[in-house]
């Protein structure tokens, strides 16, 4: 998949991701890749600034913690970032809606 | 023995950025972890740390794909320091000469329409540069959400309060050439004034100084 393509939606992927359960940003990346079947070719490192750019906008909130015995910056999603993805979701299937049909081939007689 | 690509590669990123010193070096510190996290996962599937490291280093990408975006993140922060240092400093420094003022010190003669004029310019610069401070930070935030570039609002932020300090401050120095004899006095028998002037400048100047990160780091992108 074009890296283009992906950028844009990011914000969504991260927050759906997040909303089963704090993590840090490799536990993010796997999870990623994981859910696509690893279609994402996003370069790993893009995701570090967008998790923090998503703390600033009020929808993660970050912390350091211990795990696996090492600093890890862990994220959670907050109260607004559960709202936005719910919003994300609802745009994304009317905008689905929406290309499918207007992609699909028009029926009619052979 | 070769470097270790990782440190290389953070080393390389580390390099290409600008910005708040702390905020950068939290930063590389995630990403450093998570690529010592990737190469951990090359090595669980059985290729050699060398291997593993450099598997990691390729998938996190290049320099050039990966500074914007970290770069981004640091000018906002930049520019989020600008905006709260302004919002507390300008209203704090009105509030602090207003105190002084009613606790009975003053010039030492009547004060001219001149002055008095530049005084209420004072007030007016001050509040409307921590409104639109606050906006800012608002701008900042909301942007944040809409993936836009922070660099318009840290520009912004970054200008105002330039100018800013340097209005407020300017006005300042004249009113106290203006006041001549005044100013004079003022200093002799009133102690309290000394350290509020040099409180007074100590701030404006930080307020420049960050001012003017804010103004380049938003110019470097």
């Amino acid at each position: 998949m074009r890296p283009d393509a992906v950028r844009g939606h990011l914000d969504g992927l991260i927050l759906a991701v997040l909303e089963d359960g704090p993590a840090h940003g490799y536990a993010i990346i796997e999870a990623l890749q994981a859910r696509s079947g690893g279609e994402l070719d996003l370069p790993t490192g893009t995701v570090y600034p967008a998790l923090r750019r998503l703390e600033r906008a009020g929808w993660l909130s970050g912390s350091w913690s211990t795990v696996g015995g090492r600093e890890r910056r862990t994220y959670r999603l907050t109260r607004a970032g559960r709202h936005a993805l719910a919003a994300q979701r609802a745009d994304w299937r009317s905008f689905s809606a929406v290309v499918d049909a207007v992609l699909r081939p028009a029926a009619g007689p052979a | 023995m070769s470097a270790d690509p990782i440190e290389v590669r953070v080393g390389e990123l580390r390099r290409a950025l600008r910005g708040p010193t702390r905020r950068k070096r939290c930063l590389l510190a995630e990403a450093r972890d998570g690529l010592l996290d990737a190469a951990a996962a090359h090595r669980a599937r059985g290729a050699d740390p060398g291997t593993a490291a450099r598997r990691a280093v390729a998938e996190f990408g290049t320099v050039a794909e990966l500074a914007p975006g970290y770069q981004a993140e640091l000018s906002a922060a930049q520019g989020r320091r600008t905006a709260v240092l302004a919002g507390l400093a300008f209203p704090g420094m009105t509030v602090g000469w207003d105190l002084l003022w009613s606790s009975g010190v003053s010039w030492g003669g009547p004060v001219s329409e001149q002055v008095r004029v530049m005084a209420t310019a004072q007030d007016a610069t001050a509040g409307a540069v921590a409104v639109a401070a606050i906006v800012g930070l608002v701008l900042l935030g909301l942007g944040a959400r809409r993936g836009a570039p922070a660099r318009h609002a840290v520009l912004a932020i970054g200008l105002l309060a330039t100018l800013g300090a340097l209005g407020c401050g300017g006005l300042a120095v004249t009113m106290n050439v203006l006041a001549g004899a005044g100013a004079v006095e003022l200093l002799a028998t009133n102690p309290t004034a000394w350290p509020a002037f040099a409180v007074s400048t100590a701030v404006m100047a930080v307020l420049l100084r960050s001012g003017v990160r804010s103004v380049r780091l938003a110019r470097a992108g």
